[in-house]
């Protein structure tokens, strides 16, 4: 629980540090610029300002840096909403339902409700951090690579089986995904799908395959298009429908809490972070709606659901690196990078000698997300006008940009090469119906998922019984076969009952 | 939409596509198999290949058995729009990308730009340029300059 005297500390430490409130609206800026370009991502923008924070205090230093965080968060939901095109990783499942909003002229109702999705959502994970920084680092510790190899494919099955084409295309788009995260090195030291190329031993990078199943492909599609909203009467930006969306967010105080808390725990879970959250309260809201096939076609608690728990694993991963010095996610890898320039290290001795700076922490991020709010309105009202451009105009500049953005994220022609690649089978999957989230998930989780098979072999000896000693593993399985099975049962005896479907059909 | 009545065609195109993807995963599990040293080089591919491998025949097999079902009955046929635009920028796409190292992201991204404006209809030659002067110099100006990111350039 709270530590009364050192939560006093921290307030009069917040009080007296005015330098402290005078870097978060810049960061809170650079974050929403950083998140909202496809291609650039919030560890880029955590990396490149990290020098800056070299002249300030530990408080302000970091303060700066989770503002970028918290901005570039809800950054990545811009283009997710307005292009389909998920800023950074942790927005893929905002776009499943945010761009077909956008797309019937409901984009700044879209923004609002992802505004306010985002800001609740990091406050729920910041209060859960706050009053559980101290159990939750014990906690974390159980879990091993059995669980971690669980949690993983949870993450691929539940975005293969809960979408609207078959199983059985989400299970192989997984599977794509998957195998193209093992090309390059191994742990093993084997080289993998490499063709020889020193330039892909270090694998396909993510980001740039990201921009090419989402944006590329997309971009392909809607060639021949004049603007993302056909109706001319709802290319409308106006502060009245964003207010409209965000009190539609707040509307849905469950939704939030629940999506805050499911992102929160994720988040707390290390090398699993914001992408998984997202997804995973994604598909947890899908599930538990009364209208599931409405999700993906536009559903506002979709969401909800995915902006706030990205959002609020943010104090998730702030758990991990607080508590026992493990960063969850590139951003956290980043503030630890801060925490060493500052000869600060993270751990359970940290939290026990400076609770007051810890408490700080909590408290100033909390209040980031309120100022977010406030920044966030105008940012989003100038990017609501992207609807007003003209696709024949846009389409090519937004190429560029990831060409060139997937340059600078690896430094060589790997990157642009990658866009363009898996920009066509993109393409491929969308028009024969496979989904492309299920890709990107496995791309996402496939490396994490072979170095805790690995680990798990190595540590059983290759006995399965092994699995039986370990709750928490059993519990997750249970859970993982509990979400699946209801969908694989019902698609099994929708298909007796009901006649073939049209060859043409995209499914 | 408009719409009007055929009978049911045997879905090639995703039968290819499925048949191609399971090809691939079962090649790359070949090889990385092939070359292993030890359990652990292939203990995640090969099963999740075969797994993929399973479900794009199922894939196959759902696809073939509906369209021999229906292959009789007339359908209504939804307007199908043509793959060539998307196939034109494609390969545009792949020219910019292969033309970088040797132009430069400046003079690659001028003429993609151009290009790609061209291609979507536009015929006003000075749109094109102004269009295409304005958005690469910007782009390429802001990476250098702004980010500090170093990009091969021909003329900047």
């Amino acid at each position: 629980m709270i530590n009364a005297e050192a939560f006093h500390a921290a307030l009069s430490l917040l009080g007296n540090t005015p330098a402290a409130w005078l870097v978060v609206p810049p960061g809170l800026i650079i974050g929403l610029f950083f998140g909202s370009i496809p291609g650039l991502s919030i560890s880029i923008a955590m990396a490149v300002f990290l020098p800056a924070t070299l002249y300030m205090d530990f408080l302000p230093a970091i303060l700066f840096l989770t503002a970028i965080f918290t901005g570039g968060g809800f950054g990545g939901a811009i283009p997710a909403i307005m292009l389909n095109i998920p800023g950074t990783s942790s927005s893929v499942a905002t776009a499943f339902d945010g761009y077909p909003m956008a797309r019937r002229g409901e984009h700044a109702q879209a923004l609002g409700i992802g505004l306010v999705a985002s800001v609740l959502g990091t406050l729920v994970g910041y209060l859960l951090l706050l009053f559980t920084v101290q159990s939750i680092s014990q906690w974390v510790l159980r879990l091993g690579p059995t669980e971690m190899l669980v949690i993983a494919i949870w993450g691929v099955t539940l975005i293969a089986v809960l979408n609207d084409a078959s199983i059985s295309k989400g299970i192989a788009a997984g599977i794509l995904g998957i195998l193209i995260s093992t090309i390059g090195y191994s742990d093993a030291g084997q080289m993998r799908g490499t063709f020889g190329s020193m330039y892909l031993l270090d694998g396909i990078p993510v980001i740039p395959a990201l921009i090419g199943f989402f944006a590329a492909s997309e971009l392909f599609n809607l060639i021949g298009k004049r603007y993302i909203v056909d109706d001319s009467s709802l290319r409308v930006v106006s502060f009245r429908h964003i207010l409209s969306g965000m009190s539609q967010a707040a509307s849905k105080p469950f939704q939030l809490l629940r999506g805050g808390s499911m992102g929160a725990v994720i988040g707390a879970i290390p090398g699993v972070g914001a992408s998984i959250a997202n997804l995973a309260a994604y598909a947890t809201a899908k599930q538990r709606s009364k209208e599931p096939e409405t999700f993906g076609k536009g559903n506002p608690s979709g969401l909800i659901a995915a902006e706030s728990a990205n959002s609020s694993s943010e104090g998730g991963s702030m758990i991990t690196l607080l508590a026992l010095g493990i960063p969850g996610g590139a951003g956290t890898a980043v503030l630890l990078g801060a925490f060493a320039l500052h000869n600060v290290t993270g751990g359970p001795r940290f939290i026990r000698e400076n609770p007051d700076i810890v408490y700080a922490l909590i408290i100033g991020n909390m209040a980031q997300a309120i100022l977010l709010l406030m920044v966030g309105v105008g940012f989003i009202f100038l990017a609501g006008y992207i609807v007003k451009l003209s696709l024949k105009l846009m389409i090519p500049i937004v190429m560029v940009l990831a060409v060139v953005g997937s340059y600078a994220i690896t430094g060589n022609m790997v990157g642009p090469i990658t866009v363009v690649a898996t920009g066509i089978i993109g393409w491929l999957m969308r028009r024969y119906g496979f989904p492309v989230a299920a890709t990107v998930v496995g791309l996402l989780v496939g490396g994490m998922a072979e170095g805790e098979l690995v680990r798990s072999m190595q540590i059983s000896g290759g006995n399965l019984g092994f699995i039986a000693d370990r709750p928490i593993t059993l519990a997750l399985l249970a859970l993982l076969l509990l979400s699946v099975l209801p969908r694989v049962i019902g698609s099994v005896f929708k298909r007796r009952a009901t006649p073939p479907p049209s060859p043409r059909t995209p499914s | 939409m408009a719409t009007s009545t055929r009978r049911h065609g045997f879905p090639l195109g995703s039968v290819l596509f499925s048949l191609s993807l399971a090809a691939v995963f079962g090649y790359y599990a070949h090889g990385v198999h092939a070359a292993a040293r030890g359990v652990t080089d292939w203990l995640l591919i090969v099963p999740a290949a075969g797994i993929g491998i399973t479900a794009l025949l199922t894939i196959v097999g759902t696809k073939v058995i509906d369209w021999y079902r229906q292959r009789h009955v007339s359908a209504a046929a939804e307007d199908d729009p043509s793959a060539l635009p998307a196939l034109l920028f494609m390969g545009l796409l792949a020219v910019y990308v292969a033309a970088i190292p040797i132009i430069g992201f400046d003079l690659g991204s001028l003429l993609f730009l151009c290009l790609a404006l061209y291609l979507q209809g536009e015929r006003r030659w000075w749109v094109i340029i102004g269009f295409g002067v304005v958005v690469s110099a910007t782009i390429v100006l802001l990476f250098i300059e702004l980010l500090g990111i170093r990009l091969p350039t021909l003329l900047l």
